[in-house]
């Protein structure tokens, strides 16, 4: 059960990790801000303003609105984490809306422009910008753009500034709409990416792990076809019962057992290749190593080499059905070669793709510790696996 | 009308083989079969090949008293008959010293009987016919220096073979026919064989890598 829950936990702990949500808490915590000092800046010049209005209980009507919706603006956003879903919407959007006319209707002229006590303008910007984390961005340019026009239509008519003022102050309500529908955008979109990078990287984790899981098991698997198939002759069962037993202590370091003590005998062609052809005296081999048996061989290189020798025997095994398999060994002094070849019924390169066990136990396997491998084969003419690779210390 | 078919005496302990024999080798003419060298040489049988088992044991299953491996070929030889061994034997050195004892060619009793006929056929025809061991041995003793005196063009069908190509791999790597890889074949495995007769058993031990005296112990 600790299982099961620690496994529970950890997939609600990364889905709350995530960066799109981590971008969303994100715009949620500066809306609110931004709005938090805009609606001490109104507060601070209301009483002012109430003062010096003609409709004293508009003016403070409309105030009062305007706290109500961002009060319930800033609670939804720290509540919630998100500015998306919010009951402020379209209520923010009117009374900027109304608010712009109202400064003009309420104040007298000299108040219209450049004062808090008509804190529209500031008011506009700030709901045109807020507008821009919630809407879709050309939707949301659009809106200020409007909006800016509404608020410019407005103070010309008041008359109490240079047309340039106007457009100016009213140039920064799409401004900030288009700075801040940008941001989001951007800030989005990159939290977009990190969470698919993050799952590519999962994905490509999950591929190794069972590619790994499948390089492990693939002679093993072959192996417990052999044993469980009443077919298999008599004579197999020796060599296939010593090879079950080596695998079996492969899974367990697999799993997690500590792993035997190393050979200490010597890591060459030689002894690499009596350890593969450990179990298979069933088949026709003619091994033919004196010419390469010497060569020594770095510790992964002789693992890596020794499996796939083993994997190639384990397909001849089950699909050649050869009379003989030449295990020959040579070098030049430069580079090694071990060559397996069997006379058995081979296969269509051309048609027929490689197996697991041949594409990437053997030659994936092998070039991953720089050791290159050729495979040919046609129907009827057996099969001839090739494997070079540098000797140790020699000069390139 | 004569039969076109290769003569064969075969000369094996194995009562099975002895009976089997010609059943599963349709293409030879079987004349007779015999236990040990001694009951052949007794009958004076002719034929074109005496397809020899390199192990024979007596009455008793012992091996002491009968015509053994290399004796066994030379009294054959001796008698102007030519030798094919039909054995499980697969040790290098032992099938090569059968050579040097006069036997032409080795064929394996698990090969299939198409090869075996086919050996047979050649041993008849004077040709050298040797396993694969003796292909890999080929290669060893020309590689250490051996006198085999091989052209470039029979070391490279040599080395193809040991290392189990196929025909027409080696035929294609080297741009010959596979009739010209099997001639250059042929002609390596006759130098071997020549090789193994004309040479001391002290200079076949160096070449081979093996302590001084194995070879001769059963000289």
């Amino acid at each position: 059960m600790s299982g099961v829950d620690s496994r529970s936990e950890a997939l609600s702990g990364a889905s709350s990790r995530s960066s799109a949500r981590r971008a969303e808490r994100g715009i949620a915590l500066v809306a609110p801000m931004m709005r938090a000092v805009v609606l001490a800046q109104i507060l601070l010049a209301a009483a002012s303003g109430a003062g010096v209005a003609d409709h004293r209980g508009a003016y403070l009507t409309l105030t009062v609105c305007v706290v109500a919706v961002s009060l319930l603006l800033i609670g939804q956003c720290l509540v919630t984490g998100s500015v998306r879903p919010g009951a402020w919407h379209v209520p923010d959007i009117v009374l900027a809306w109304v608010a712009v006319p109202a400064m003009n209707l309420l104040l007298p002229d000299l108040f219209v422009v450049g004062t808090w006590e008509a804190w529209a303008s500031g008011f506009a910007i700030n709901v045109a910008a807020l507008a821009a984390t919630w809407l879709p961005p050309v939707l949301a340019v659009g809106h200020g753009a409007a909006l800016g026009g509404w608020y410019l239509t407005w103070t010309l008519t008041a008359n109490t500034t240079s047309w340039e003022t106007s457009i100016s102050n009213a140039l920064t309500i799409p401004g900030y709409a288009l700075v801040v529908a940008l941001l989001a955008h951007y800030l989005r979109g990159l939290a977009v990416d990190a969470d698919q990078s993050r799952e590519d990287a999962v994905t490509a984790t999950r591929a190794l792990e069972l590619e790994r899981y499948q390089l492990t098991v693939h002679d093993a698997s072959s192996i417990l076809r052999l044993l469980s198939d009443e077919d298999t002759p008599a004579e197999v069962l020796p060599g296939l019962r010593r090879q079950a037993d080596r695998e079996a202590q492969r899974l367990r370091n697999y799993l997690g057992a500590a792993p035997p003590p190393l050979d200490s005998s010597a890591r060459t062609v030689g002894t690499m290749l009596a350890t593969a052809l450990e179990g298979f005296e069933d088949l026709p081999l003619e091994p033919a190593v004196a010419l390469g048996a010497h060569v020594e061989l770095d510790d992964a290189v002789w693992t890596a080499v020794g499996r796939a020798v083993t994997t190639v025997l384990h397909n001849v095994r089950l699909h050649a059905r050869a009379h003989q398999v030449v295990v020959h060994a040579d070098t030049d002094g430069a580079t090694w070669e071990v060559v397996v070849s069997d006379d058995g019924v081979g296969f269509d390169q051309d048609n027929q793709p490689l197996g697991f066990g041949l594409d990437t136990q053997v030659g994936q396997a092998l070039r991953d510790v720089g050791v290159a491998v050729e495979i040919r084969s046609a129907p009827g003419r057996g099969t001839s696996v090739t494997i070079t690779g540098p000797v140790e210390g020699a000069d390139a | 009308m004569t039969d076109p078919r290769t003569r064969v005496v075969v000369i094996d302990d194995s009562t099975v083989i002895r009976g089997g024999f010609a059943t599963v080798h349709p293409g030879l003419e079987v004349v007779a079969t015999y236990p040990s060298v001694e009951d052949f040489e007794a009958a004076d049988v002719a034929c074109d090949v005496v397809v020899l088992d390199l192990l024979l044991r007596g009455p008793q299953g012992s091996s002491a008293t009968t015509k053994q491996g290399r004796a066994a070929i030379r009294a054959l030889r001796q008698r102007g008959l030519r030798v094919c061994l039909y054995t499980d034997e697969r040790r290098p050195i032992v099938l090569a010293l059968c050579l040097r004892a006069g036997a032409l060619g080795v064929v394996h009793k698990a090969d299939p009987p198409h090869v075996t006929m086919q050996a047979i056929e050649d041993v008849r025809s004077d040709r050298v016919v040797v396993t694969q061991s003796l292909v890999g041995l080929t290669e060893l003793l020309d590689r250490r220096g051996a006198q085999l005196d091989l052209s470039t063009r029979q070391r490279e069908v040599i080395s193809g073979r040991a290392r189990g190509r196929h025909w027409a791999d080696i035929a294609s790597t080297l741009y010959i026919t596979e009739d010209t890889a099997r001639e250059h074949y042929r002609v390596a495995c006759r130098k071997l064989r020549d090789y193994l007769q004309h040479t001391s058993p002290g200079d076949i031990e160096r070449a081979v890598g093996l302590a001084p005296g194995d070879v001769l112990d059963e000289e």
